[in-house]
């Protein structure tokens, strides 16, 4: 995987990360912000601790950056 | 040491500033920031001799945890005196996969990820955040008013 590769986030019940994590639907305003399923992330680099970094837009148009469990991001993330 | 107590430039942040101003150094190349978010309490704990992200008083949220440093994006600096730099966008962490804790602060760095950032400057925020798992935790745009976004001073 190298910088700048782009992946689809294409979770197998289709949640989002947050919601997946939380294991519950989240608020209206949360559910706004959460990295949602088919989202499409640009891997920037690996932190410290092995997760992978991504880029992305969120639904109000902002630029984040997230980090992504790669246990996670090998199941929920499939190349674009 | 000198301990924060306020926003500030942390030493880092001021020695590159001053050599810049005096025609010491040549300015560091254009290139995004990025900012984290502490942990450490809001008052005497945050070193301002801390020089980079590995120092002992930083104590930034876990990145396993969906936290990840975002970009700064500020202003160019105001033409006024005092001059003031600023996020001109929201900034947004997360969405958190496990609770992070409580942040104060906020600390400007380098460096999208590693201890190895130069810390740059300090903000302390009007008031501290816990977000719970599944969150993703908000902070405004900058307007150059102070108390709104991220604003820094020299």
């Amino acid at each position: 995987m190298n910088a700048g590769d782009e992946f689809i986030h294409d979770s197998p019940d289709g949640t989002g990360y947050g919601h997946a994590a939380r294991g519950e639907e989240l608020t209206a305003e949360m559910t706004m912000l959460d990295l949602k399923n088919g989202t499409v992330v640009t891997y920037m680099e690996d932190d410290d601790s092995g997760w992978h970094l991504v880029s992305w837009t969120d639904d109000l148009g902002i630029e984040r950056i997230t980090a992504i469990d790669p246990e996670y991001f090998g199941t929920n993330f499939t190349p674009a | 040491m000198p301990l924060l107590s306020a926003g500030q430039l942390m030493q880092y942040g001021e020695k590159q500033a001053l050599e810049a101003v005096f025609r010491k150094t040549q300015s560091p190349a254009v290139a995004a920031v990025y900012m984290a978010l502490s942990t450490s309490a809001p008052s005497g704990v945050l070193n301002s001799t801390d020089l980079t992200m590995a120092g002992t008083s930083i104590n930034e949220y876990a990145t396993a945890s969906g936290y990840a440093r975002q970009v700064y994006g500020p202003a160019n600096a105001t033409s006024a005196s005092p001059s003031v730099i600023y996020n001109t966008a929201q900034l947004t962490w997360g969405p958190f996969t496990s609770a992070p804790g409580t942040c104060n602060w906020g600390i400007c760095c380098d460096a999208a990820s590693g201890t190895a950032a130069n810390a740059i400057a300090a903000f302390l925020l009007a008031s501290s955040r816990t977000p719970a798992i599944g969150d993703s935790l908000q902070a405004a745009a900058g307007t150059g008013s102070a108390g709104v976004g991220f604003l820094c001073q020299v």
